[in-house]
């Protein structure tokens, strides 16, 4: 009788290390899009080598040499150690990323998301956009090198509108399906789309010793407006 | 004169660039430590392809406001560089490697 217990217990004993696991979960919240996502894999490993963020201290989350934090899970609310794919109201998670991609949450309202950009020069026009309520010197450019960090933790705003558009029951023309003919749209006369490589992380990413953050004041400072000099044009910046 | 090869955007995409911005690049790429290479890279990349960048202006425009955005579009492409090879081996470039 013991024997037989003692066989079913080393039978139902698990030996697996899982201390791989653990760290990776410790770190990182990837996204694991299911089957009936219609995303494969393959694709969410395609993801840019570098990834560009900026932020001030009017960003929403936190970030420093160590984290990439959402708002959600700088706040530990809502469900913010939950991949956007393991939730069982889609329709609650589309509106999240609806008020995440088109800047219309409020402080009280979820959001889980933090933005990036493969286009370093949509970031520092974006940097510009912000100048008018914030300093250079308090603002930081952030890059990854996605190499060094963990598959799935970047997805494309394309793959997530593509899997939950379906869900978005916003009303108005703010919505995501509209988002994703937007970014796909042809331009009248030139040829190219209104897509500027945005991806997003999800939760509390670690990006020690995988990202250089440098204030935007000391890249103007170094040569920025040299290398481009419609950035730091004062006739534009006069108006802005 | 030295052609780069755009990595960020697309591939297959070459164009010029001057030795002085070649500098800067790499002063700006310096503050980002270990990502040195890379990040002076993706500055001098900033002299973008003429279509795609029109779009994003687009994008932007509503941001800015009618009239307020600062145009971004392709400088006159003018070669003047000292030698291609001093310049690849400071931005330890290669033709063929892939970012």
């Amino acid at each position: 009788m013991a024997a037989a217990s003692l066989i079913d217990g080393f039978q139902t004993l698990n030996v697996r290390d899982d201390s791989d696991e653990i760290q990776e979960h410790a770190t990182c919240l990837p996204f694991n899009p299911g089957p009936d996502s219609g995303i494969s894999s393959q694709r969410l490993d395609r993801v840019d080598r570098y990834l560009f963020r900026l932020f001030d201290k009017y960003s929403d989350g936190s970030m420093d040499s160590k984290w990439a934090k959402s708002k959600d899970a700088e706040e530990s609310k809502f469900k913010y150690d939950k991949d956007v794919f393991e939730r069982k109201d889609r329709h609650e998670a589309a509106r999240a990323l609806n008020r995440h991609l088109y800047w219309s949450g409020g402080s009280d309202d979820e959001d889980n998301f933090v933005s990036w950009s493969s286009s370093l020069l949509v970031v520092l026009q974006y940097a510009h956009y912000r100048a008018s309520r914030c300093d250079f010197r308090e603002m930081f450019l952030c890059a990854v090198d996605t190499n060094l960090l963990p598959s799935k933790v970047f997805m494309r705003d394309m793959d997530l509108l593509a899997a939950f558009s379906r869900f978005d029951n916003s009303d108005g023309r703010d919505t995501l399906l509209g988002l994703q003919c937007l970014r796909q749209k042809k331009h009248m006369h030139y040829n190219g789309s209104y897509y500027f490589g945005e991806y997003l992380s999800q939760g509390a990413l670690r990006i020690e010793h995988c990202c250089g953050i440098v204030p935007m004041a000391a890249i103007i400072n170094t040569g920025l407006y040299t290398l481009r000099r419609e950035l730091g044009d004062p006739a534009t910046t006069k108006e802005r | 004169m030295i052609c780069l090869r755009e990595t960020f955007y697309d591939s297959s995409v070459r164009y010029l660039t001057h030795d002085h911005k070649v500098e800067y690049a790499l002063r700006i790429g310096r503050l980002f430590g270990s990502f040195q290479v890379p990040i002076a890279l993706a500055f001098l990349a900033l002299e973008p392809r003429r279509i795609p960048d029109e779009a994003m202006v687009e994008e932007f425009r509503p941001l800015y406001g009618k009239g307020r955005l600062f145009s971004i579009t392709s400088s006159t492409r003018e070669a003047e560089a000292n030698s291609k090879q001093k310049v690849m081996e400071r931005l330890n470039f290669h033709p063929i490697r892939r970012w």
